[in-house]
C-alpha cells in the first residue's frame, strides 16, 4: 500500500465529504463555528482510525453474514466512550455538538470505510486510511466552518480564540446570517463540492 | 421478493450468535470502564449548569441552595400542560434550609422550534426571575426575546415577569404582558412558558 | 455555447409559431410595466426608492457581467434580464433597506440563484425572490420593520425626515385584528397604495397597469395571476380570520406582495410551467401557499415562500401535464404510452 497515494485519495481524489458525499449530516449540522468544527473533526478522526484498526485486525475472524452488525457494534463503543470522555472533560464542546456526537455511530464514513477499506486491508494500510480520510474530512469541516462563521457572523476561530467569542473581523450585524442556519450549510456544501468537481475535472484535463 | 429458503447449518448459526455475542460482551465491558471514570465528572458538570441557570432567576443567588429535583405530581405536569408549557422538573430554592421557592424548568413552543426556559417562583407564587436555557429563535428577531431586550418601557423583556403572580390571572402578551415588535411569537412562547411555571409552582403541595 | 442573443425566445408549448420577440424585447416589456409602480414608490417613500432600485439594478448587471467576463462566457447583460431581477428584487425590500444588503441579495440572486445553474433560462427558482428570502434569512430585523407611507413622506411631499415604523396590513390580518386595520386604511387606500409594505408592493392599482399591459403585450398569459390572486380571493371569502368575507377578501389581495407575485414573479418563464393547465394548477398552488403562510405560518407574508415552493414543482406540473399530441391515431397512443 502506497501512504502517499492514501494521503491523496483521502484529502482530494476520495474525499469523504466531497468526493463521496459522505457524513453530511454532521457536516450540514454543526459547521457554525471553528471550534465545532475542529472537535467533530478530532471525534471523528479518532474513532474511525480506532474502528479501522480494530476492524482490520478481526477482519479474519468475522462471519461474513454478520459483519456489518459487528462494524456497528464496534463503532458504537467508540462513540459511547468518547461521547462521556467529552462530557466529562470538555463540557463546552460536547454541549454545542449535542446529539450529533452520538450520531457519529451512523455516519456514513466510518462505516463506509470500514465496509470499503479495512474489512480488505490490513491494519497498517488501514490506519492510514482512518487518518488521512479523517483529515480529508476535518479540513471540509474547517472550511465550512470558516466560511461560515466569517460571512456569517463576521468572526474567526468562534469557541476557541478570544475566549470563546472569536476574533471580530468585522461587525457582527453585517454578516450574512443565513448561513449560520441550516440552509446555509446546504449553500455552502453546494458551493464547495461545485468547487472540487470543478478543480478535479480541470486537474484531469 | 424470492421465496428460496435459506438453509443454514445450525452449528454455523450457533458460531454467528456466539461470535456477535462474545463482541458485545466485550464492548459493553470496556464502556462500563469508561462510564465508571466519567460519571461523576459528567453529573457535576450538569448540575453546576443547572444551578448556573437557577441561579439567574432566584432574589439572592449567593446564599441560595438548590435541592435535587423534586418529584414531579400529575397535578403539577397537567396544570403546566393546560398553561400552554410542558414541565421539566422542579427544584426546590432554600435559604439556611428553609424552603423560600422554586426553579422550574418549563419548554414551551417558540416561533422556530422549542424554547427551554428557567423561571423562578417563589412561596407566595410570585415570579423572581426567568433565564432561557435553550432555544432556536430566529436571529434578529426572536432571538431579541431571548436575549432580553430592553422594550419600550426600557425594561428587559423577561425582567417584565418579576413580580408577577398567579393573582394576576392568565398572562398574555398585549393584555398584561408586552411584546419585542416584530417578534410577538416569541414573546408569546415565552410567556407560555411562565405561565406553565406559575401553574405548576401552584400545584405543589 | 448557444448564442441567447439570437434565440427567439419560445415560451409556450407546441405548436410553435415564430415571431420577432426576443429576451431583449419581453424584458424590455417587463421593466416598462413595472414603472408605474416605480413611480408610485417614489412618490411614497421619496426619492430613497429610486436610488435603492437603482443601486440594485446596477448591482445585479455589474454582478452578472463580471461573472460572465471571468468564466469566459458570451456577454448576457444586454438581453436585460438583470435589469428585471435587480428591479424585482428592490421592489420587495422594504424601502428603508440597506444599499449594501440589496447588493449582498443582488450577488445571491445573480451568481448563486441564476449564473452557476447556466444563466438566464435555467434558473429553477425566481432569482429575485431568492434574493429577498436569503436577505430575510440573514437580516430578518431589517428586512421586517416598514415604513409607514403616510408619516414618511418624501420631505418634498410634506413628509418628516424620519422613520416611523409601523405594522403593515398584513399584521392586522395575521391577528385577525379588522378593527384596527380599517381605522388605518380605507379599502381604497389598500388599492391605491397608501399602506406600508415593500418598496414596490404596495400600489395594487400601479402593478395591475403593469400587469394589464403585459397581458396585453402578450408577454404574460392570464393563467397563472388570474388562478393565484382567484384562489387567494376565495379562500379568503370563505374562511375570513375576523369580519366579513368580502373585508377580509379585499384587504388581503389587495395587502402584501399579493398582485407583484402574481403579475411579476411567478409568470417568470424559466420557472414556471409551460403550459396552460400547468399555469392554471401552478397559480393555484400558490394561492394555496400563501394563504396557508399567511393563517398558519410564522410570517405575515407568504408570497414569497408559496411560489418559491411552487417553482420547485414547476418540472413536476410539466411532466404530468403533457399538451394533446395532434396527428396521432389511437393505436399510436397506446403504443406511445408504453
Amino acid at each position: 500500500m502506497n501512504i502517499g497515494k492514501q494521503f491523496k485519495e483521502g484529502l482530494l481524489t476520495q474525499n469523504p465529504v466531497l468526493v463521496q458525499v459522505l457524513g453530511m449530516c454532521s457536516t450540514l449540522a454543526i459547521t457554525t463555528s471553528f471550534f465545532n468544527g475542529l472537535g467533530m473533526g478530532v471525534a471523528v478522526t479518532i474513532i474511525l482510525t480506532l474502528s479501522n484498526v480494530i476492524i482490520s485486525a478481526i477482519r479474519k475472524i468475522v462471519p461474513d453474514k454478520i459483519r456489518i452488525a459487528m462494524f456497528i457494534v464496534v463503532i458504537a463503543g467508540f462513540v459511547t466512550m468518547v461521547d462521556l470522555l467529552l462530557q466529562a472533560f470538555v463540557p463546552a464542546l460536547s454541549e454545542s455538538l449535542g446529539v450529533f456526537i452520538p450520531l457519529i455511530v451512523v455516519n456514513c464514513i466510518i462505516l463506509g470505510r470500514a465496509e470499503a477499506f479495512s474489512y480488505k486491508n490490513g491494519i497498517v494500510a488501514s490506519f492510514f486510511d482512518g487518518i488521512f480520510q479523517g483529515i480529508g474530512y476535518t479540513l471540509v469541516l474547517l472550511a465550512m466552518c470558516i466560511i461560515r462563521e466569517f460571512l456569517g457572523k463576521g468572526s474567526f476561530g468562534g469557541g476557541l480564540l478570544n475566549g470563546g467569542a472569536g476574533i471580530q473581523i468585522f461587525p457582527a450585524d453585517y454578516g450574512v446570517g443565513m448561513l449560520t442556519l441550516p440552509v446555509g450549510g446546504f449553500l455552502t456544501l453546494a458551493c464547495l463540492i461545485a468547487l472540487m468537481q470543478w478543480a478535479l475535472s480541470k486537474n484531469k484535463k | 421478493m424470492s421465496n428460496t429458503k435459506v438453509s443454514m447449518d445450525p452449528k454455523y448459526i450457533i458460531k454467528l450468535t456466539v461470535t456477535l455475542f462474545l463482541t458485545c460482551v466485550v464492548v459493553a465491558g470496556l464502556l462500563g470502564g469508561v462510564n465508571a471514570i466519567t460519571a461523576d465528572k459528567i453529573a457535576a458538570s450538569n448540575w453546576q449548569k443547572t444551578v448556573e441557570a437557577m441561579s439567574a432567576v432566584v432574589a439572592d443567588p449567593a446564599s441560595t441552595n438548590f435541592s435535587d429535583a423534586m418529584e414531579l405530581t400529575d397535578a403539577m405536569t397537567a396544570a403546566a400542560t393546560a398553561a400552554g408549557g410542558t414541565l421539566d422538573s422542579v427544584y426546590e430554592a432554600q435559604v439556611n434550609g428553609q424552603a423560600v421557592g422554586y426553579a422550574v424548568k418549563v419548554v414551551s413552543s417558540g416561533s422556530q422550534g422549542n424554547i427551554e426556559m428557567m423561571v423562578g417562583v417563589d412561596t407566595d407564587g410570585t415570579v423572581t426571575g426567568v433565564s432561557i436555557v435553550k432555544n432556536s429563535e430566529t436571529a434578529g428577531i426572536g432571538s431579541k426575546v431571548m436575549a432580553n431586550e430592553p422594550l419600550a418601557t426600557g425594561v428587559g423583556v423577561l425582567d417584565q415577569f418579576v413580580g408577577k403572580s398567579a393573582a394576576d390571572g392568565t398572562l398574555t402578551v398585549g393584555a398584561n404582558v408586552d411584546a419585542i415588535t416584530g417578534a410577538t411569537v416569541s414573546s408569546r412562547g415565552v410567556t407560555a412558558g411562565v405561565n406553565a411555571a406559575l401553574a405548576a409552582a401552584g400545584a405543589i403541595g | 455555447m448557444t448564442d441567447y442573443k439570437n434565440l427567439k425566445l419560445i415560451a409556450t408549448s407546441n405548436p410553435h409559431i415564430r415571431n420577432n420577440e426576443t429576451t431583449r424585447s419581453i424584458m424590455l416589456d417587463v421593466i416598462i410595466a413595472m414603472i408605474p409602480a416605480l413611480v408610485w414608490a417614489i412618490i411614497c417613500f421619496g426619492v430613497e426608492a429610486l436610488i435603492l432600485t437603482a443601486v440594485s439594478v446596477i448591482g445585479c448587471v455589474v454582478f452578472e457581467a463580471l461573472y460572465r467576463i471571468l468564466m469566459k462566457k458570451p456577454q448576457s447583460v444586454d438581453d436585460l434580464s438583470a435589469v428585471v431581477t435587480g428591479m424585482l428584487l428592490a421592489f420587495v425590500c422594504p424601502p428603508t433597506t440597506q444599499l449594501w444588503m440589496v447588493l449582498i441579495g443582488d450577488f445571491f440572486a445573480i451568481i448563486v440563484v441564476k449564473q452557476l445553474f447556466g444563466g438566464i433560462g435555467k434558473n429553477f427558482i425566481n432569482p429575485a425572490l431568492a434574493g429577498r428570502a436569503f436577505l430575510l434569512g440573514s437580516y430578518a430585523g431589517a428586512m421586517t420593520s416598514w415604513v409607514d407611507p403616510a408619516v414618511n413622506k418624501a420631505p418634498i411631499f410634506g413628509g418628516t425626515v424620519d422613520v416611523v415604523t409601523a405594522a403593515t396590513p398584513l399584521a392586522y390580518l395575521k391577528t385577525g385584528n379588522m378593527d384596527g386595520l380599517k381605522e388605518i386604511y380605507s379599502v381604497g387606500d389598500m388599492f391605491l397604495g397608501k399602506s406600508g409594505g415593500s418598496l414596490g408592493e404596495v400600489s395594487a392599482l400601479m402593478l395591475l397597469i403593469g400587469g394589464v399591459y403585459l397581458l396585453w403585450r402578450k408577454v404574460i398569459s392570464w393563467h397563472t395571476p388570474v388562478a393565484y390572486i382567484a384562489t387567494v380571493a376565495v379562500l379568503t371569502l370563505l374562511f375570513p380570520k375576523a369580519g366579513s368575507g368580502v373585508d377580509f377578501m379585499l384587504y388581503s389581495i389587495f395587502g402584501g406582495g399579493l398582485f407583484l407575485g402574481a403579475f411579476f414573479m411567478a409568470t417568470d418563464y424559466a420557472s414556471s410551467p409551460i403550459t396552460k393547465k400547468g399555469q392554471l394548477i401552478y397559480g393555484i398552488g400558490c394561492g394555496l401557499f400563501t394563504v396557508f403562510i399567511r393563517y398558519f405560518g410564522s410570517y405575515n407574508e407568504g408570497v414569497c415562500y408559496s411560489i418559491m415552493v411552487m417553482n420547485c414543482c414547476t418540472a413536476l406540473i410539466d411532466k404530468y401535464v403533457k399538451p394533446t399530441r395532434f396527428g396521432v391515431v389511437k393505436s399510436d397512443k397506446k403504443g406511445a404510452a408504453k
